[in-house]
């Protein structure tokens, strides 16, 4: 016994003594122990499909209980939920949905506007609705598939037949009548139509040039002289202000220090 | 032909009788543990040698596994899109499978091979003759402190890898992989359940007595000598880590 050390014992304590903290950590932080308080509420709904015990019941998005028991009345599925925060009202709404995709399902419940008296404990909520499944919208996609399928048919209805290729045909014939129609006009006009290109000649070679304002502009050597000056002046002037920067920095942070 | 037959036989009847051995040394342990004087001191010292001195290999696993964990599984869920799920795979994987596996064939590398040679050394220079000649039982002894030290320690350093292990997970995901730190622990919390962790930790106290009881027979049947105790730590942990791997698979079809 030359030196002061641990005996075994304390050390063996101080390991049982981290593990069993470790565990209740973990445990506490995995069960959600907020022994829910709350009253108990029941809602019948034509399908409680995926729905769980232990559901989240959420109002508005936030966790308010929980769904304590599913069961059978009358064909239909009944559902106990234990709510607790909210104050439920006799036109309190129940829906059934589900986060996400693949998501779990989940009842999303609207207490009900404040005017209409509320609701007991154990009462039943009347107002429920069981938002779109999978099963669902497949079915909903499939009627919207079909009614694109009949879209086509009745479209193919209308042009196929004999009729129907007639009018089309038709339709083309007329089409090419009002080209022709505008080709022989082109052709009628012809020394018109090459007045008009000369007169376009005209201009453009009188501003290239240099005649007239919009030449000047385009051509006239002391105005571009004078916009090459101006860019130089504009370039000097950023410059400055660069090199400005580090100076007036350092001056800060002197200011700073001293 | 006749004589392969019969080598194979009794390569057989040579293991069944093993098995009887290891069988029957277990009812000796739990029937010696339950008498009085109970020596809490060598279970103190056991439990010292086989959990306080393993503690920093076990971090160090669990470290490395929950990290490893992370990054493979982010890599496979990132195919569709899962990322955040990558928490609560790895809180699942240590907790039910990797954290008492891993843990307790740490444990058999570091303790279980040093009972095997530590009472194998003892029996070849005939140290547990003399216990029964001085009338104190061997098994009382020196098996059954280190069986139920192991049983007590194994699941808490599996506690403690799970933890360290869900860490160095959270570690790799959240800083280095960048997966959403809300929805990453959220998620965990969500889908793991206190079944989870008690289901390892019942696996890990069995655990403890495979390890531990396989390392006192072999070191307790051991002959011939130096070679005799070196052959015996080799053979008690490669068959205390296979016999863990297969009692893994049976207690979590039986748990699952």
């Amino acid at each position: 016994m030359k030196e002061a050390k641990v005996s075994p014992e304390a050390k063996v304590g101080i390991l049982v003594l981290v593990g069993i903290i470790l565990l209740f950590f973990m445990s506490f932080k995995i069960t959600r122990l907020e022994m829910v308080r709350g009253e108990v509420y029941t809602a019948l709904f034509t399908s409680a499909s995926g729905l769980v015990i232990n559901a989240d019941v959420e109002v508005a998005g936030v966790h308010v209980g929980k769904v304590e028991k599913i069961g059978l009345e009358k064909g239909k599925a009944k559902v106990w939920m234990k709510i607790g925060k909210v104050a439920m009202h006799q036109d309190a709404e129940a829906i059934i949905k589900t986060h996400g995709v693949l998501g779990d399902k989940y009842i999303e419940i609207r207490p009900g506007s404040p005017e209409v008296p509320l609701l007991p404990p154990g009462g039943t909520i009347a107002h429920v609705k069981s938002a779109p499944d999978m099963d669902q919208l497949f079915a909903s996609l499939e009627s919207a598939a079909r009614g694109m399928s009949d879209l086509g048919k009745s479209l193919g209805e209308a042009v196929g037949g004999e009729e129907g290729k007639r009018a089309v045909k038709e339709m083309v014939f007329n089409l090419r009548d009002a080209s022709t129609g505008l080709k022989e006009i082109v052709r009628d006009n012809k020394g018109k139509v090459g007045n008009i290109i000369a007169n376009l000649e005209e201009i453009t070679a009188k501003v290239r040039e240099g005649e007239g304002t919009l030449g000047k502009l385009l051509t006239d050597e002391k105005l571009a002289e004078e916009a090459e000056k101006t860019m130089k002046k504009m370039q000097k002037a950023a410059e400055g202000v660069q090199e400005q920067t580090p100076i007036t920095t350092l001056g800060a942070l002197l200011g700073l220090f001293f | 032909m006749w004589k392969a037959i019969n080598t194979v036989g009794e390569g057989v009847a040579g293991y069944i009788k093993e098995m009887g051995r290891i069988f029957l040394l277990l009812l000796d342990t739990v029937r010696w543990s339950l008498y009085p004087p109970f020596r809490f001191d060598l279970l103190f010292q056991q439990m010292e040698r086989v959990g306080v001195k393993s503690v920093l290999v076990v971090v160090l696993t669990g470290v490395f596994t929950g990290m490893v964990l992370a990054l493979q599984t982010f890599y496979a869920l990132k195919k569709f899109g899962a990322e955040t799920m990558v928490g609560v795979t790895v809180a699942l994987s240590m907790t039910r499978e990797l954290g008492p596996v891993l843990t307790s064939i740490m444990v058999t590398g570091r303790a279980g091979s040093a009972m095997a040679a530590e009472i194998g050394s003892m029996r070849v220079t005939e140290q547990i003759d003399a216990l029964f000649a001085m009338a104190v039982n061997p098994v009382k002894y020196l098996i059954v402190p280190r069986v139920l030290a192991s049983i007590v320690v194994v699941p808490i350093l599996t506690i403690i890898a799970d933890f360290v292990g869900i860490v160095g997970g959270y570690f790799v995901g959240v800083i280095i992989l960048r997966i959403n730190a809300g929805v990453y622990v959220a998620n965990m919390e969500k889908y793991v359940k206190l079944g989870d962790i008690y289901n390892g930790l019942i696996k890990a106290a069995v655990f403890g007595l495979i390890l531990s009881l396989i390392g006192c027979y072999k070191g307790f049947t051991t002959t011939g000598g130096a070679e005799g105790v070196g052959r015996a730590t080799t053979q008690s942990v490669v068959l205390a880590a296979v016999i863990i791997l297969m009692a893994d698979y049976l207690l979590t079809a039986v748990m699952f």
